[in-house]
């Protein structure tokens, strides 16, 4: 297990130097000249060089590239044209925001994507089925920036019930600031997930290992939680933590909506404003974490199927043997 | 002569009359069909109203404002009600449909033509190849597909060319994925290794062998692929970074809606009902061709 592990931490080296890379490359090719940006226009002819120099701008881009990561990796990602401020703490400012944002979208999308999809199964091919898959086709249709709009159009405007702009401050004002942003992020992520749940809760239905269980006496509700779902929970897990990552960079529209003070929010803020060192900053973190939360859920599949597991214990075993 | 007709005929036309007669049945997936037929329609008839008009009809119906009549919501003469600038929100529907289609549709287009290549390419070759190619789409499928679009329109700069490229590339290492899976699963096949035996070059037996017995996978992605791209289209747009106004499109007209929530519902309702129809569409027929094409998979 522990060998799965490492494998994949090694693995994601490259994967992360790459995707840097080509984020890196892509803000590269960004016109106008980022002295010009900093230094204004009055700026003299000599003074414009100097910033390039202490930019960095005089160097091919590889070696641009190799002070970029050597930065990085010291938690150094430049200052924000806009602010004139570190581009690395106002990142770390905004993204756990975007964090309790996104768990909060897929608690949303677990609590109504699940049982949905489970009753779905359930019974399959009934009326109720039929209605939950059709609403479920919806939700993965609608786009969730038009949703969030009604939303706040709604519940915001009409009857006031909840907050539709900004971030509440203390428990229960966050707690109702959340509402929304979070059912406009997890409604289509609920969809997915009722989907996914019932494809895979139908594969395991009919499987003669349920029948044992029946023919043995167990109660119902018990074959669902401990045969059914249990079985059926891989293919879930591993759409939920992809999802989690899509929301993590995802979150764009919604935070835009919803004046969340997130990540996404500064990110789009920050293209407007041509702020590049915050862009590329921004895109890299989340990218990096978009690949983090991936090998999360990677190694979370190995646990949570033992067919995984098993298979490397039995290389292992048979390494054993053959030595 | 006619002997040998009929019983070569069911064999000829095996996959796409069977699929076909399949996906007649799905009378969802036809209604989806058919509605972006119409949208198709549409499209190509408002672009040759502007080219018979000269755009006269554009300025004077489509982007022509009238202050005094803003907001006001559906009637008889304008179904869909006016908006902010007292503009037809139903014309400007219409006029919008060829940005989310063709956009959607060409930006798939080339990221199946470009990750269809590299994906059999890397199938068919192996190795090294294989490698190169597959490790590099894996490093683009580390950036989550809407930041990579938002990250390249930002370097770029927003027009619709941008718009295209950065959609195209971001689709291109699914259709690389798909495409090089079926391929692994075709090219051991006997009859590749006909053609191959036959002295065939590998060029002619990737395009005339290999690809068109991966075409199934390839177009339910491709159809599910052009939803998620009229997302993403709208989704730039709605952020400012894609079409730019007055240039009616769904994203931008549910943009300018945010700012005027308070004062006309259907300036909110109305665009995103279209887009939400053309991806329920697209996503309908999508899942129904999965099923013609490869009914093992329907449950």
């Amino acid at each position: 297990m522990w060998k799965y592990i490492l494998k994949r931490l090694l693995l994601m080296i490259p994967i992360l130097i790459g995707v840097t890379f080509i984020v890196f490359f892509i803000m590269s090719l960004t016109p106008g000249d980022p002295a010009a940006v900093i230094l204004g226009d009055q700026a003299t002819a000599e003074a414009l060089e100097a910033m390039r120099v202490e930019l960095g701008l005089n160097k091919p881009l590889v070696v641009r590239y190799g002070n970029f990561l050597w930065n990085l990796i010291h938690g150094d990602l430049g200052i924000s044209y806009r602010n004139r401020i570190p581009v690395w703490p106002q990142i770390i400012d905004k993204f756990p925001n975007t964090v309790v944002l996104a768990i909060a979208g897929i608690l949303v999308a677990l609590a109504i994507g699940i049982p949905v999809g489970i009753i779905s199964a359930k019974k399959q091919y009934t009326k109720l089925d039929n209605i939950s898959m059709v609403l479920s086709l919806i939700g993965v249709s609608m786009p969730n920036f038009w949703l969030g709009l009604l939303l706040s159009l709604l519940f915001a405007l009409k009857l006031g019930w909840l907050p539709s702009q900004g971030m509440g401050q203390g428990f229960i004002p966050l707690l109702r600031s959340l509402v929304l942003p979070a059912l406009t992020l997890g409604t289509g992520v609920a969809a997915t997930v009722a989907r996914m749940t019932r494809s895979s809760m139908l594969e395991v239905i009919r499987q003669d290992y349920i029948s044992t269980a029946r023919a043995k006496g167990v109660a119902e509700g018990e074959i669902t939680r401990r045969h059914m779902l249990r079985n059926a929970m891989i293919p879930i897990v591993t759409a939920v933590g992809l999802q989690f990552g899509v929301l993590l960079g995802g979150a764009m529209l919604t935070e835009t909506i919803f004046s969340w003070p997130g990540l996404g929010r500064l990110m789009v803020e920050s293209i407007n404003s041509k702020d590049i060192p915050m862009v590329l900053g921004a895109t890299v973190f989340l990218a990096m974490m978009f690949s983090i939360v991936n090998l999360i859920v990677d190694i979370i599949y190995a646990f949570v199927d033992p067919r995984i597991k098993s298979q490397y214990k039995k290389a292992n075993a048979s390494k054993r043997v053959k030595v | 002569m006619k002997t040998v007709e009929a019983t070569s005929n069911p064999k000829q036309r095996s996959l796409w009359v069977e699929t076909w007669r399949r996906l007649k049945k799905d009378k969802l997936a036809i209604v989806g069909m058919i509605f972006i037929l119409l949208l198709f329609c549409i499209a190509i008839s408002t672009i040759v109203i502007d080219l018979v008009t000269h755009k006269s009809f554009y300025d004077a119906y489509v982007i022509k404002q009238n202050l005094r009549m803003r907001f006001k919501g559906p009637s008889k003469d304008h179904i869909f009600g006016l908006d902010e600038f007292g503009r037809d929100i139903f014309l400007r529907m219409l006029w919008a449909t060829r940005y989310s289609l063709f956009m959607g549709t060409f930006a798939i287009a080339i990221a199946t033509v470009i990750g269809g290549t590299l994906g059999a390419v890397a199938g068919y070759y192996g190795k090294a190849t294989d490698n190169v190619i597959m490790r590099f789409m894996d490093i683009l499928l580390a950036i989550p597909s809407m930041l990579l679009a938002t990250a390249i329109v930002a370097a770029l700069g927003t027009s619709l060319t941008n718009v295209l490229i950065a959609i195209a590339i971001s689709y291109i290492p699914t259709f690389a994925r798909t495409v090089r899976a079926s391929v692994l699963t075709v090219k051991d096949q006997e009859f590749v290794e006909a053609a191959r035996a036959l002295g065939a070059s590998d060029f002619r037996i990737i395009f005339k062998y290999i690809i068109p017995n991966s075409l199934a996978p390839l177009i339910v992605q491709a159809t599910l692929g052009v939803a998620g791209a009229i997302l993403s289209v709208a989704g730039l747009s709605f952020l400012g970074l894609g079409i730019q106004p007055p240039t009616p499109e769904w994203g931008s007209m549910l943009s300018n809606a945010r700012s005027y929530i308070r004062e006309g519902w259907h300036l909110t309702v109305i665009p995103g009902l279209g887009i939400m129809l053309t991806i329920l569409s697209l996503n309908i027929m999508g899942d129904g061709l999965r099923d013609a094409l490869d009914p093992r998979l329907k449950n």
